[in-house]
């Protein structure tokens, strides 16, 4: 499991040329499926920001290693494009559960670097599955409520 | 969080609610929630625009398109769920002042007077549903407020709102546990036991 908050700002490096092409600035995550769906790259110097999770060959504690200079695009597809509008983000973001109460910003996600699925989400002291991703929007993160909170 | 405790709001501390999809944008704020006294039901909600400078949406939610309610939060589905005014029932796309029902004196229906109708309760979570009155005595202490649970279903009444005389030991003097008070009376209404 590796923690978002601790992921961000480490390179992103091609493994071909050895090149550095930016920097980890976020994600973009796919709610229904629970997954990272792409890396948001910062300190680039063109428009591509987002390597898609399928380009990268590991995560690692020091570094996303991807697999080839080619491997960052511009903004794809809804996810990619609210993070790169600023409106994506899923780190500090409030949380909502699907009847409507909130119960924090988002401090953290866990996930796997092997496929990038979302492991929890660190809500203050509550600890939020994955699975439990609805949404993410400009507004909030909504999860699935507990069994039996509603 | 204690829910079970607090699973019950105010119709008036809605007002300025965002109203957010499952996708967690936020489309509008509670403006006002239309309320059906004849019938006990909230039928839906107008509408502001989201922000300071709000004013006014077309756009109206019946009741049935909202996912749940919540404290910080009524949550719908999606955008689609907002209906245009011309399209919406013309109770919420043009609610009567008329019907209001803030003032509204509450009778039970052996001729108790229990006070004027100060806010509508509404149960949080899943679906748009009023399970009580705040009432208030003017006559007596109107800083008081007293919490009436509603029936399930109500007979249509005239000037009046008309509650079952089985509803005075479920009165409360406060919200909290009105929610339990709610469903118990309305067990022994169904003829079953308090639980």
């Amino acid at each position: 499991m590796t923690s978002l908050r601790a992921a961000l700002g480490i390179p992103v490096i091609a493994t071909d040329t050895a090149e550095r092409l930016g920097q980890t600035a976020g994600v973009a995550v796919d709610p229904e499926g629970g997954r990272i769906t792409a890396v948001h790259l910062g300190g680039t110097k063109g428009s591509a920001r987002f390597v898609p999770w399928d380009r990268i060959t590991a995560f690692g504690a020091d570094a996303v290693m991807v697999d080839g200079q080619g491997a960052a695009r511009e903004a794809t597809g809804a996810a990619e494009e609210r993070v790169a509008n600023g409106h994506g983000d899923i780190l500090d973001k409030r949380t909502l559960t699907e009847i409507g109460d909130d119960v924090g910003t988002v401090d953290d996600i866990e996930f796997d670097p092997d496929d990038g699925r979302v492991e929890d989400l660190k809500v203050g002291e509550l600890v939020v599955p994955g699975e439990r991703l609805l949404g993410i929007g400009s507004y909030a993160v909504v999860v699935r409520a507990d069994d039996g909170e509603a | 969080m204690n829910r079970d405790l607090n699973r019950v709001v105010r119709a008036t501390e809605l007002l300025g609610e965002p109203v957010v999809t499952l996708a967690g944008d936020d489309l509008a704020e509670v403006r006002d929630v239309v309320y059906d006294s004849e019938h006990g039901a909230i039928l839906g909600f107008t509408l502001n625009k989201r922000g300071w400078f709000g004013g006014r949406l077309k756009e109206r939610l019946p009741v049935d398109a909202v996912h749940a309610i919540g404290r910080d939060a009524v949550m719908v589905g999606s955008e689609s769920d907002l209906v245009d005014a011309a399209a919406a029932p013309s109770e919420i796309a043009d609610p009567p002042a008329k019907r209001d029902v803030i003032g509204a004196v509450v009778v039970t229906d052996d001729g108790t007077r229990l006070g004027e109708v100060s806010d509508v309760i509404v149960a949080l979570g899943r679906g748009a549903r009023a399970v009580g009155y705040e009432v208030r005595n003017a006559a007596d202490d109107p800083k008081h407020a007293r919490y009436i649970p509603l029936p399930e279903q109500m007979a249509v009444s005239g000037d009046a709102l008309v509650v079952p005389k089985e509803v005075d030991p479920f009165v409360r003097d406060d919200l909290a546990g009105f929610g339990a008070a709610v469903d118990d009376f309305r067990a022994q209404l169904h003829g079953g036991r308090p639980t």
